[in-house]
């Protein structure tokens, strides 16, 4: 099984509660800074965890969507990231 | 072969359940933008590709029963269920789980082809949910001031605690000093935030106030 770090799990987590999103939502929900999220987002995708789809008009150029694999690793649990 | 009223009836009714499964199956997929996910093409893409495979389910039983009532409701239901199925003719017993022999791969074929019109719906739904995110940055061309509603919108936010709005404010304190992140990056990511924080609604009350403030300011 794949290891992965808090912060990729944190980012696994915040996909399958909120769906797909850009990196900047992903960072926002998370509180954590986009720089990190896009490292995350990145060894994710290298290894199949998530994969991304271009917006053709989007202000961010990427979305980013758990594969089915992420959403089998994605850690559970009802509480929501940001406490709301 | 002449249509009769029955036959068209059963045609209708295999459409309208399919049509209601999809619908369910779109709201289970997007609950929380189900209006929104509606109003886009690839939703009724994805409805009319349900509809099809129900209507051949209908075909094929009807040449080995009648076409009637019972095979109009049944069609729907058997397409739904064989499509999101893999069917197995031979399995191997010796190792549990692993389909081996002949498999039939109707469900994941049929995943596979509609995965690609969901992503397509859900980057429809990105996209509007950033209308009014666009207007805000028109409307707040200082960086500064939209920095300023996003430490406001931290601060307000009822249910957040002592800790959770330090916790915010120190997120966006680094988003203000980071040398990596643009100052067009910086700006999308306050809003983002403000969206996030304190919802659409917030969003369109700071756009009226600041076009009234501007409409005053040209008087």
């Amino acid at each position: 099984m794949t290891e992965l770090s808090s912060l990729e799990r944190i980012v696994l987590k915040t996909l399958s509660q909120a769906g797909p999103l850009t990196p900047l939502e992903v960072a926002v929900r998370s509180l954590i800074h986009p720089d990190s999220i896009l490292d995350a987002l990145f060894s994710l995708m290298d290894k199949g965890f998530v994969y991304r789809r271009e917006r053709p008009k989007g202000i961010e150029r990427y979305l980013y969507f758990l594969s089915e694999r992420g959403a089998a690793a994605a850690p559970e649990g009802g509480y929501e990231l940001d406490g709301r | 072969m002449s249509w009769t009223v029955v036959d068209l009836a059963a045609l209708l009714l295999t459409g309208a359940i399919s049509a209601l499964l999809s619908i369910i199956e779109l709201r289970i997929s997007f609950p929380k933008s189900f209006t929104s996910t509606m109003r886009t093409g690839w939703a009724w893409l994805i409805l009319s590709a349900n509809v099809v495979i129900s209507l051949l389910m209908l075909f094929i039983l009807s040449l080995l029963f009648e076409l009637n009532a019972y095979t109009a409701v049944i069609s729907p239901l058997a397409a739904f269920i064989l499509s999101r199925t893999d069917l197995s003719i031979l399995r191997n017993f010796t190792h549990i789980g692993d389909i081996k022999g002949f498999t039939i791969g109707i469900g994941g074929a049929w995943f596979k082809a509609m995965k690609p019109l969901y992503d397509r719906v859900s980057l429809s739904l990105s996209v509007s949910r950033e209308k009014s995110l666009r207007t805000l940055l028109y409307r707040y061309p200082s960086t500064e001031e939209l920095l300023g509603e996003a430490r406001r919108c931290a601060s307000e936010v009822p249910s957040y605690t002592r800790s959770h709005i330090d916790e915010t404010l120190s997120f966006l304190n680094q988003i203000s000093a980071s040398d990596t992140l643009t100052e067009a990056a910086k700006r999308v990511a306050y809003a983002r935030f403000i969206l996030h924080t304190a919802g659409e609604d917030h969003i369109r009350r700071l756009i009226e106030r600041r076009g009234a403030a501007e409409r005053e300011g040209g008087e």
